[in-house]
Formats: structure tokens, C-alpha cells, sequence
């Protein structure tokens, strides 16, 4: 009351208030104090009064603490009474109730449907004594709240350990490949579960187990980068496959193209070369035919035009043996000729000669005296 | 009235605290054990509300499963290796005078009596096996082993023990370094196989392709070879058709066609004596042969 005594409006907390807005406030509250101290004071003004005013108090705490005994279960839960520490049954379901308030009774809500999570991480011995880790999580609910109460002290505690060492076991007996390939987890998972909730009821937990999840199971850290490897070694191998299957893809076409192109070719020779002999044959026996009309003329002709023919392109040297013979020698620079002969290949390179329009042929007429028969 | 107001409170505290300190309650988690001047006077007291003189004490304990779990203890194999075990011990009291009696009600000095109990009991467990078969064991049986002699032990302290159980067996790290080792050896293993078997089958599928092409190029060539055998036998049964009605005609036909071809070239240089047929006229223009 310190602070709303008068002694200058600067003291005043709540300066900006004027100062007569709090006097009724004040007067009420003194009024009660008086009559509060009253009760406590021997031989007090009003006495009378102040025994009224302990009835009323008392009868107030007790309705209050009376109040105090309502409580609510929500669905998913029981509500455990008990009596000076002794369970009263039923359990209490959804819904308002009452109980005598503490220290007499009291209640203890327990879920029954929530679905709570445990879960941890470790290192696993396999086995074949490898090492594994393993993180692995346990879904559980309290099924029975009176055992969850009564029974064991910890509950929580309990669920963990026996999980870990549920999980070890089962993963004990397991060789590090069947835990690694993910086919037999659900097995693991499984079997864990089984015990897990068999010893769970050996100690009367009032768990349910509802799931066990192995999620994540890997080789150490050190070992790590090693595995990967092997891993990776799969991928080649695959990759090793792919690459020589590529190729075989890659050549089997070309070769069959090949082979067609040579049977193609071979067709081809064929058709040319019986095209060619009927040809040929034709020619022949149409030759045949006028040959055969005026044989001498004919034969006489042919031959005269093939030697004009070769003669007319070669260089010749024609040499009368008859006029020589006395031993007289004659030079014949033959590599001039062919050097010449060379010198206007180049400048002429059309070497067809039906089409050719042949110049001056090169001729040496030598009169006289050879050697020997030429 | 106002002159008894003050004992009548007084009196109302005495009676309060007579009554409060002569009754006490049992929880139905817990077990209780009445005392007189530290003799034990009473015991077996069911869950509710119970009563004493003033000057009695009450103790009371837990009646629920109690967990102890030890960590990180060291035991030898029976081929000598280390090995870290962590296990748990259930239990709960239950002979609550023998319990007071040998701890005084202190659960930590229990807890810690139970352990000399229990540890005895898994060396000796631990020390008939070999790694592999603590690891690969049924972690009941294995402990069931030691667990009736533990509890009869534990029975002398009031103690009832449920179960001891095996939950986690570890090795030394330099132990565990040596199997990361071997696992890695394992993996590299593995990794050689995978990749030696991949360049295996590799080297077959080409080798297998090539063998096909070679395999059919040469049926091709075959193939092509008789075809073209075929055209040249054929092409000769044509001519020799067309040439053996008069193989004499053939004969100087074909020769002359040898001579327009071979011979005259461009560059050749022909010596000849003006001989023959073709000459005939050039020296003698009147022959008549």
C-alpha cells in the first residue's frame, strides 16, 4: 500500500492518473483488511461478524475443494482412480466424472491408442563378425494402463533396452549380406518384433508392440567408401556387358552389309559376264555368217584392216633384211624414240584410240644394211 | 467466543496433526514396512489407507519391476578375445523386511549389490563361449544359465531377480578396426570378382560377334564364288556354243582381235621387215600371188 499513500502525486506510480480515482478502491480495500484482522484479534470490534466470516471461508474452500474432484477422460484415454493409493475399479472411459478429491483419491489418465516412438542408432555385431549399423525405430502403445502403472517402474526404459537387445540378437544370428540386401529385412523386422513383444510380456509391460522398422541399415563409416566401390564394380560390370554388346550391335550389321554386297557382286559379275559372252557369241556368229558367204574377201579384209589398225598407232622401224646382209650396222636409238613417244603421252593423255585423233606417228624408214635377220 | 478463538485453533492443529501422522497410505506401486525405534514392526501391507502410532516410521518401496542396465564391462571370451557387453537386470523387491534389513532401503547400494551378483554370473557365461557363439547365441538361454544361481544370491537380499538379459555385445575399437579391415578386404573382393566377370563376358560377346562376322563373310564369299563360278562356266558353254561352228574362223578371228590389242600401242615401237601379206604390194606392185 506503499506506493498509494499520499506523500505527493511524483511517488504515484500511475502518475498520470488524477489523484481521487482510486480512492473508492482504496477505502474497499482497507474495509477488508480490517475484517480480516479482525478474525485474528482478541476482543475485535465486530466480532460477531468475523465468526460468520470463518463459516463462510471454510464453507468456500470446501466447495472448492470439493470441485476440485470433477475430471475428464478424453476417447483415448482410461482414467485410473485410486483410494489412499489402493485402485478402485472400473477404470474411468470418456467422458465427465467425479472422485473424491486428493488426498484421497486420486486419478492417472492413461492413452491407450496413441502411438508413441522409440528409436536409436547403434553398432550391430553380424554372425559372421562383421559390424553393421543399424538405426531402428519401435512403434508402441500402452494397451493395459493398469500394468503400465503398477507394474514396471519404467516402462520407456524397458521397451528400449529390450528392443536393442531384441534387434541384436535377431541381427546376431543374421550374416552382414542378409541384413544389408533389403529382401530379408521384412524377416528381421519380423522376428524382432516377435521377441520384443514376448519379453515385453514376460515383464508385464501392458505394451503393444505395433510396428518395428529397420530404417537404415548400412557397413560402418570406415567401410563405406569400399563398399561403394563394389557397388560401383556392379555398375561396371553391367557398363563392361553393355559396351561389348554395343559393339557386337555395332559390327553384326556392317558385316551382313558386307556379305550382301558381296553376293551383290557376284550377281553382278554374272549377269556381265553372260551378257558379255552372249555378246560376243552373237558377234561371232553373225561374222560367221558373211565369212561363210565370201570367205576369202572376208578373211583377206579382216586382216588387212587390224595390221592397218595396229600399224597406223604404232612407231615403226621397218627393216628389209633381203637389201642388207653385208654386215653393214645400223644405229637405233630406241630410248629416243620412247623418250619422245613419252613426252606427247603427257601432252596428250587421251589414250583411246578410236576416238584419238593421232598425230603424225613417228616413222623411221631405214634403207640398207642391218645386221642380222631384222 | 472471541476469548476462545485462539486455543480453539491450537486445538484444531493438535488433533490435525495426531491424526495425519498416525495414518498412512499404500499406493499400489509400492510395498511398506512399519517400523518402532528401527525394529520392524509390521509389513505386508496391502494398497489403502492404513494406521500407526505418532512416533512409528513408515518406509516404503518400490513394488514395481525395477531395470538396472550396466554399461560397457569388459569380459574375456573363451579364445581370449575382449568383448563389451551392456546388459540389464530386472528385478524388484520382494521381501521388504530382508530388503531393508541388507540395504537399509537404499536402491542405489541394492542396485549396486546386484551387480557384483550379476556381473559373476555373465563372466562366467562369457567365458565359456567363443565370440561367435555369444554373438549367434539365444540371448535367454544363454542367460537363463546364470540366472538361477543370481537369483538365489539376490534372494538373500530381498530381492527377486526376474531376468538378466544380454543387450549389447561389442568389440575393443582396435578389434573393431581389424573387422572393418576384413570387411573392406571383403567389399574389394567383391568389386574384383563383379569387374572380372564383367570384362569376362565382355571379351565372350565380342569375341562371340566377330566370330559371326567372320562366319558370315565368309558364307558370303562362298556364296559369291559359286555364283561367280556358275557365270564363267556359263559364259564358256556360250561361247564354246558359238565358237565350235567353225573353230578355224575362230581361231584367226580371235587372232586378229589379239593383235588390234596388244599390239601397236601408244609408245610401241614396232620393228618390222616389210614381209607378209600387208607388204605385199608395197614393194611389188604387181604381185599377183
Amino acid at each position: 500500500m506503499a506506493w498509494n499513500q499520499p506523500g505527493g502525486p511524483n511517488k504515484q506510480p500511475w502518475g498520470r492518473r488524477p489523484n481521487g480515482g482510486g480512492s473508492s478502491l482504496d477505502e474497499r480495500v482497507k474495509d477488508w483488511q480490517r475484517r480480516f484482522e479482525s478474525l485474528f484479534r482478541p476482543g475485535g470490534a465486530k466480532g460477531g461478524e468475523g465468526g460468520s466470516l470463518i463459516v463462510t471461508v471454510v464453507l468456500l474452500i470446501l466447495v472448492l475443494w470439493l470441485a476440485s474432484g470433477f475430471f475428464q477422460v478424453k476417447a483415448a484415454e482410461r482414467g485410473v482412480i485410486q483410494r489412499f493409493g489402493k485402485l478402485v475399479l472400473p477404470l474411468r472411459k470418456e467422458g465427465w466424472g467425479w472422485r473424491w478429491p486428493w488426498p484421497i483419491e486420486t486419478i492417472t489418465k492413461v492413452n491407450v491408442e496413441n502411438v508413441s516412438s522409440s528409436d536409436f542408432k547403434s553398432r550391430v555385431l553380424t554372425s559372421d563378425i562383421n559390424l553393421i549399423e543399424v538405426r531402428f525405430a519401435v512403434q508402441y502403445r500402452y494397451a493395459d494402463p493398469i500394468k503400465k502403472l503398477f507394474k514396471v517402474a519404467d516402462p520407456e526404459a524397458t521397451l528400449r533396452e529390450v528392443s536393442e537387445a531384441s534387434i541384436r540378437e535377431v541381427i546376431g544370428r543374421s550374416k552382414l549380406d542378409e541384413v544389408l540386401i533389403g529382401v530379408t529385412r521384412p524377416q528381421i523386422t519380423a522376428r524382432t518384433k516377435e521377441l520384443i513383444q514376448e519379453t515385453l510380456r514376460q515383464y508385464d509391460t501392458g505394451i503393444v508392440v505395433s510396428t518395428v522398422n529397420l530404417t537404415d541399415v548400412q557397413v560402418p563409416e570406415a567401410v563405406i567408401p569400399s563398399q561403394r566401390d563394389a557397388n560401383k564394380a556392379l555398375a561396371d560390370q553391367e557398363r563392361f556387358i553393355k559396351e561389348a554388346q554395343a559393339y557386337a550391335n555395332g559390327i553384326l550389321p556392317v558385316a551382313e552389309g558386307a556379305a550382301a554386297r558381296l553376293e551383290q557382286d557376284a550377281l553382278a559379275y554374272r549377269a556381265q559376264v553372260i551378257a558379255q559372252a552372249q555378246g560376243q557369241s552373237s558377234r561371232f556368229s553373225q561374222l560367221l555368217d558373211a565369212y561363210q558367204a565370201a570367205p576369202e574377201v572376208t578373211r583377206r579384209r579382216l586382216y588387212l584392216d587390224t595390221v592397218e589398225g595396229v600399224l597406223s598407232r604404232a612407231h615403226k622401224v621397218i627393216v628389209d633384211s633381203k637389201t642388207g646382209g653385208n654386215g653393214n650396222m645400223f644405229y637405233l636409238p630406241l630410248d629416243k624414240l620412247m623418250e619422245r613417244s613419252n613426252t606427247r603421252d603427257t601432252s596428250s593423255d587421251n589414250n583411246e584410240p578410236s576416238v584419238r585423233v593421232s598425230p603424225e606417228p613417228e616413222s623411221v624408214t631405214v634403207d640398207g644394211r642391218t645386221r642380222g635377220e631384222r | 467466543m472471541p476469548a476462545r478463538g485462539f486455543p480453539l485453533i491450537i486445538l484444531i492443529a493438535v488433533i490435525l496433526l495426531v491424526a495425519l501422522t498416525s495414518m498412512f497410505t499404500v499406493a499400489e506401486q509400492q510395498l511398506a514396512i512399519r517400523t518402532q525405534f528401527g525394529a520392524i514392526i509390521g509389513e505386508g501391507y496391502v494398497p489403502g489407507l492404513h494406521f500407526k502410532w505418532p512416533w512409528d516410521q513408515v518406509v516404503k518401496f518400490e513394488r514395481r519391476i525395477l531395470s538396472q542396465s550396466y554399461q560397457g564391462e569388459t569380459f574375456l571370451t573363451n579364445d581370449n578375445r575382449g568383448l563389451i557387453v551392456d546388459f540389464y537386470v530386472k528385478w524388484r523387491v520382494q521381501n521388504p523386511s530382508r530388503f531393508f534389513q541388507a540395504t537399509g532401503g537404499n536402491e542405489d547400494l541394492a542396485s549396486e549389490r546386484l551387480s557384483e551378483i550379476v556381473r559373476d554370473g555373465i563372466k562366467s557365461v562369457v567365458a565359456q563361449r567363443t565370440l561367435g557363439d555369444i554373438v549367434m547365441s539365444d540371448r535367454r538361454k544363454t542367460t537363463g544359465e546364470m540366472l538361477g544361481q543370481a537369483r538365489e544370491r539376490a534372494a538373500d537380499l530381498g530381492m527377486y531377480l526376474l531376468d538378466v538379459r544380454i543387450q549389447r555385445i561389442d568389440l575393443p575399437e582396435d578389434v573393431a578396426s581389424r573387422v572393418y579391415e576384413s570387411m573392406k578386404q571383403n567389399f574389394a573382393k567383391i568389386a574384383a570378382t563383379l569387374r572380372a566377370e564383367g570384362s569376362k563376358q565382355a571379351v565372350t560377346i565380342r569375341a562371340e560377334a566377330e566370330k559371326k562376322r567372320t562366319e558370315t563373310i565368309a558364307a558370303a564369299e562362298s556364296k559369291a564364288l559359286t555364283v561367280r563360278g556358275e557365270a564363267d562356266k556359263e559364259a564358256a558353254e556360250i561361247y564354246a556354243r558359238a565358237y565350235s561352228k567353225n573353230p578355224e574362223f575362230y581361231q584367226f578371228y580371235r587372232s586378229l582381235q589379239a593383235y588390234e590389242r596388244s599390239l601397236g600401242k601408244d609408245g610401241d615401237v614396232l620393228v618390222v621387215t616389210p614381209d607378209g601379206e600387208f607388204f605385199k604390194y608395197l614393194k611389188d606392185p604387181a604381185s599377183k600371188k
